[in-house]
């Protein structure tokens, strides 16, 4: 069994927003299979400033799949091939010797290149800022367990909470849409009764905010939920259709 | 409302819907051809019988149409301004991806197709050889090059239908464990039966002819 | 100086009440009129950011990540405990605060801890109101589930992410503060000093990541919430971007530092697996409920695990504990699988590493009970190690995981610095020398929901603020040393690779200050430190400039801070003659080779004064009194 392998790396390079970006071919030789990907980065990174080049800038922090910090296109897919993972939990023992892997950045009009693989989603914050909440000051609450919630809701409200904000469904998506990042957010909270309240200007917010950041529309194509690295579901997006067009009939 | 993207989801999807009823309404009336010349030209007459109908229904079609297409057309253009800068390599996955990537290409088809169809069965003068609306369908789907156009174009309408039709209920927010998969199916039976539909015309004129 | 915890009078149960009402308010309209910086947006950060902002304050938020969401406080799986007694077990405040001093092992205020009973309760509400999905029973009412160091179930949970969903929370009514525009959010941005005018703390210098700029920002009170910092031990199960940074400047420009060398060790970590190695992940504890521990009798034994047959195996952990066995306390578990090692007798490629058997388990439960209860985490180790634990048994190793030490605070959570309040992690407040599990996020959120909120105020109403500007000299004078360390290290050019030099640090700290320390290694520790750290100075290479988003540069930032602070950490554990919780002084045990505290010497907070880079930091002690709890002796026999 060999442990180590060779693969040709083609590294996208971007000075900055408004440049030129283009790929750099990198020879990675011996990288460990038991290397998590962004350990072979790491690799790469310090070999480079040995030779005396820049680094490639990558984002990443926690390094366990939750932060969401961490944002490659690896052959084509946001965080690599291997399913309901992100980039930093990927391994070096998903490639084979040999093998030529693409690392690109997100790509989307509303998330610029920061530099290389580093982009700004800020979009995102701004969409949240927009309704992402419920309205309830700190201090008075009611004891917790006043407001019974069946099971079965805060089950399907985790599951819409668990997004990490990562930005691989607009990754993914074919139009560049965060569909799947707003929904699974207006989901979390209208299937809770303290965030039901609000649910009818939370929709017409955040669609509104996330219109205007510059994302593509959906067509239902479901790369969102494929790619996902916590596998939320495009029932959410459903969902949110559905509340949209309540929220905006009964406009007044 | 109708400003928003979801707002224009909503516009395409009922747009579609509608299609696809007429869809439904056109071939159960074209069907009429299988019984033969008298009663398809029967059928035809009664619907040119009522032109302040005639003219309300092709008005309503068209705007249907149109809608329907400047509203695609314009969220083609958004969703392409969403990623200026392509992925060199691009593989994400997705259940749908053949049919949903290629909505407005097919799309494009279709409209050419529409055309070409509108041209030929309403706007070819019936006469000469062509007396009645049957002579005119049958001396084109006597033309082996019109059949294989119709039947090619109706394959991508088909398509077209099998991921819109399902997706339109996806879009007004029906999305339900139990229901989706069932409406999934229906979209496919839907989209095979249009095609079966659509296409044993030109053929079954074609080989009606020959033999 | 001497050092004022300002912890007030009365009994305890009513100290907090008393120190609410004695305490200046700001009155509403008044609010507006006052800024105030919070740097970190973490539990505390952000709870910080938002409570304030609610209350009128003009508040602007800092984090050097890409958004206010991805504070290592995402990361926390288990839980948070609270003193709600919803399942009727027992459980109290007064429970809560007994357990917490006592997993502490007295070296916690009593005030403080009490006071974070009290206030843990309104957090599980305030939460539940935010939209926070906590797991629930069949009825609709919340689930509890118990947790190590207590005998009640307390612990609120939302599956394996309750860090994620609790600072989504927070995260969403800082959000809402941003919206309505009473916080001001910098995102990419890092504090590299702290600025004080006529002793107070007056504003922050900080790098604009992105563009390379040196931004300046006044306010009249500085909030710091900027985490621990395990990752002066290179290899921990913090996020890569942790630091020390902001506080050390802080500490540097007169805050004093708190018990550094109070570090707490998990025992189920993932083991390194190589050189390129960038992080540690952990594994939950509960793991020990149905694994054994075991390492082979024989040194440097190569045989795979199962080939070892039953009587060669050393199940140390059930031979020195039989009544806790494999369950003893983290410090416990963790400084026996070093043992082991340092034996001769660790397994897995590099040797550093004990077997936690799931066999028996699986023998006797079968194999669907176990992945019943533990399938996510055998997912995640097969995932990592792509080694099957049911077939094999897995390898663990201890990590660094959290900090207890931090920048010392009052009872109001004011450094010694006025003007200076220091949340969560980064504080030393309420852990002692020891933290519980689930505890730091209830920490994290008491400090900014519950506590800032109404100490802050006292500062701003009495305190002399006169207004300043960002072109005040100590602005100008900050901003120009923090630009010149900068360029030097910019311009050093030198051979060696920041991680190499942080590795380097890292093993050395892990060798000497770790688990277990003695006089002998710290004082080595001591002596190479300085030399480790002119190493650095002198040979680093840094690429790239300082105009532009440059990630070497920021790393070199903070691994020079580490360099520095390294050396107070080891100080900090040679004073510290005894042992306790965290901290094991080799001199300082029982004849069966457990901890012993020496209350009657070290009783006390450690409060150290800086002194200038390389030299000796000076030591002020803050004697803790014990008024309302009996100090006893740990033993798990």
């Amino acid at each position: 069994m060999s442990d180590t392998i060779n693969l040709t790396l083609k590294l996208w390079q971007q000075k900055g927003p408004n440049e030129k970006g283009r790929f750099l071919t990198y020879e990675a030789k011996n990288i460990s299979t038991h290397a998590s990907f962004l350990e072979m980065l790491d690799v790469v990174n310090d070999e480079l400033m040995e030779k005396g080049e820049e680094p490639i800038a990558f984002d990443h922090d926690c390094r366990e799949g939750i932060c969401g910090m961490c944002s490659l296109v690896i052959n084509g897919r946001p965080h690599g091939p291997d399913g309901g993972i992100t980039a930093c939990q990927l391994h070096m023992r998903k490639f084979k010797d040999g093998e030529t892997v693409w690392i690109e950045p997100w790509r989307a009009k509303a998330f610029p290149v920061v530099r290389d693989l580093v982009v700004d989603r800020g979009a995102f914050d701004r969409i949240i800022q927009a309704g992402g909440f419920v309205n309830v000051n700190n201090g008075g609450a009611a004891d917790a367990n006043a407001l019974p919630i069946p099971k079965r809701n805060a089950e399907a409200a985790m599951d819409a909470a668990a997004c990490i904000g990562c930005g691989a469904c607009v990754a993914a998506c074919r139009n560049a849409s965060a569909m799947l990042f707003v929904a699974a957010k207006v989901s979390h909270l209208s299937f809770l009764p303290q965030g039901a309240v609000e649910k009818r200007e939370r929709v017409l917010n955040m669609v509104k905010a996330m219109d205007e950041e510059g994302f593509g529309s959906c067509t239902n194509g479901g790369q969102c939920e494929a790619e996902c690295p916590k596998e939320i579901s495009v029932s959410n997006i459903a969902r949110m259709n559905r509340e949209y067009l309540a929220a905006s009939l009964s406009s007044s | 409302m109708l400003k928003s993207s979801l707002g224009k989801k909503y516009v395409m999807s009922i747009t579609g819907q509608l299609v696809c009823a007429f869809l439904v309404m056109h071939l159960a009336g074209n069907l009429a051809l299988f019984a033969g010349k008298e009663t398809f030209n029967k059928y035809a007459a009664m619907l040119e019988a009522n032109k302040v109908l005639l003219y309300a229904a092709e008005a309503g079609l068209i705007s249907i149409f149109l809608l329907h297409i400047l509203t695609a057309i314009r969220l083609s253009l958004g969703n392409r301004a969403a990623r200026p800068e392509k992925y060199a390599v691009y593989k994400a996955s997705g259940e749908k991806r053949m049919a949903s990537g290629t909505m407005i290409f097919s799309g494009l088809v279709i409209l050419t197709f529409l055309v070409v169809h509108i041209c030929q069965f309403k706007f070819t003068p019936r006469v000469g050889d062509t007396p009645t609306i049957y002579d005119v369908v049958q001396s084109y789907f006597a033309q082996p090059q019109w059949v294989i156009f119709y039947v090619s174009c109706i394959w991508v309408l088909s398509t077209h239908l099998f991921h819109g039709f399902q997706s339109s209920f996806q879009s007004f927010g029906l999305n339900h464990p139990r229901y989706t998969p069932m409406i999934k199916a229906g979209g496919a039976l839907y989209a095979v039966s249009m095609c079966v539909g659509y296409t044993a015309i030109p053929i079954f004129m074609y080989l009606g002819k020959g033999g | 100086m001497t050092l004022d915890s300002k912890i007030p009078a009365g009994p305890l149960a009513e100290k907090w009440d008393n120190h609410r009402f004695q305490s200046k308010l700001v009155n509403p309209s008044n609010k507006r009129k006052y800024d105030v910086i919070v740097v970190g947006t973490g539990l505390a950060g952000g709870s910080a950011s938002a409570s304030l902002a609610e209350l009128g304050y003009n508040v602007k938020t800092f984090c050097i990540q890409d958004s206010p969401r991805r504070a290592h406080s995402i990361a926390a799986q288990g839980g948070i405990n609270a003193a709600k007694n919803y399942p009727n077990d027992g459980d109290s405040v007064w429970r809560l605060f007994y357990d917490t001093i006592k997993g502490g092992d007295y070296r916690a205020r009593e005030a403080n801890v009490y006071r974070l009973a009290q206030v843990s309760s309104n957090i599980i509400d305030q939460c539940t109101a935010q939209g926070v999905p906590f797991a629930r029973e069949y009825g609709g009412q919340l689930a509890n589930r118990s947790f190590g160091g207590a005998q009640v179930s307390r612990t609120f949970y939302c599956r394996g992410q309750t860090g994620q969903q609790l600072l989504l929370g927070a995260y969403s009514s800082l959000m809402r503060m941003v919206g309505v525009g009473k916080v001001e959010l910098f995102t990419r941005r890092e504090m590299l000093d702290l600025v004080v005018i006529d002793g107070k703390a007056r504003g922050i210098i900080v790098r604009n990541l992105v563009t390379g700029t040196m931004e300046r920002y006044v306010a009249d009170a500085v909030v710091l919430a900027t985490g621990g910092y395990s990752n002066v031990y290179y290899l921990s199960t913090n996020a890569k971007g942790c630091n020390v940074t902001a506080s050390w400047r802080a500490h540097k420009k007169g805050a004093y530092f708190a018990n550094p060398c109070y570090t707490q060790i998990h025992p189920t970590c993932i083991p390194v697996s190589g050189d390129y190695q960038s992080k540690l992940t952990l594994m939950s504890e509960s793991l020990r409920n149905d694994g054994r521990v075991w390492v082979p009798k024989k040194k440097g034994d190569d045989r795979a695990a199962r080939d070892i047959p039953e009587n060669e195996r050393d199940y140390y952990l059930e031979r020195k504990y039989p009544s806790f066995g494999n369950l003893v306390p983290r410090d416990v578990a963790s400084r026996n699988a070093k043992e082991a090692c340092d034996d001769g007798r660790g397994v897995g490629p590099s040797k550093t590493a004990v077997y936690l058997d799931f066999a028996d388990a699986i023998k006797r439960d079968g194999e669907d009970v176990i992945r019943q209860k533990y399938g996510n985490l055998f997912h995640m180790y097969h995932k990592i190690t792509d080694e099957d634990p049911y077939k094999m048994p897995m390898r663990i190793y201890p990590a660094l995981h959290y900090t207890m030490g931090g920048l010392w605070v009052d009872y109001n959570l004011m450094s010694s610095l006025p003007g200076l309040y220091v949340l969560g992690e980064a504080n030393f407040s309420d852990h002692g020398a020891n933290r519980l599990g689930a505890s730091a996020l209830m920490q994290g959120l008491a400090d900014g929901y519950f506590v800032i909120p109404y100490t802050i105020g006292d500062h701003l109403a009495t305190a002399d603020l006169p207004k300043v500007s960002t072109d005040h000299e100590e602005f100008v004078k900050a901003e120009k040393e923090v630009s010149e360390r900068q360029n030097k290290l910019l311009s050093i050019n030198g051979k060696r690779t920041i991680a190499d030099l942080h590795k380097e640090l890292g093993l050395l700290m892990w060798d000497n200050c770790g688990m277990a320390r003695n006089e002998a290694s710290l004082k080595k520790a001591l002596k190479k430190i300085p030399d480790l750290r002119e190493e650095f100075w002198n040979n680093v290479k840094v690429p790239g400039s300082g105009e532009e988003l440059n990630q070497a540069l920021e790393y070199a930032g903070r691994v020079a801070d580490f360099m520095e602070f390294g050396e107070l950490l080891v100080s900090d554990a040679l004073d510290r003659k005894e042992s306790c919780g965290g901290h094991f002084r080799e001199e300082s045990q029982t004849e069966e080779g457990e901890a012993k505290r020496k209350d009657d010497d070290y009783s006390y907070v450690a409060a150290w004064e800086f002194q200038g880079v390389g030299k000796a930091p000076k030591l002020h002690k803050e004697e803790l009194v014990f008024e309302n709890v009996k100090l006893t002796q740990r033993s798990y026999k």
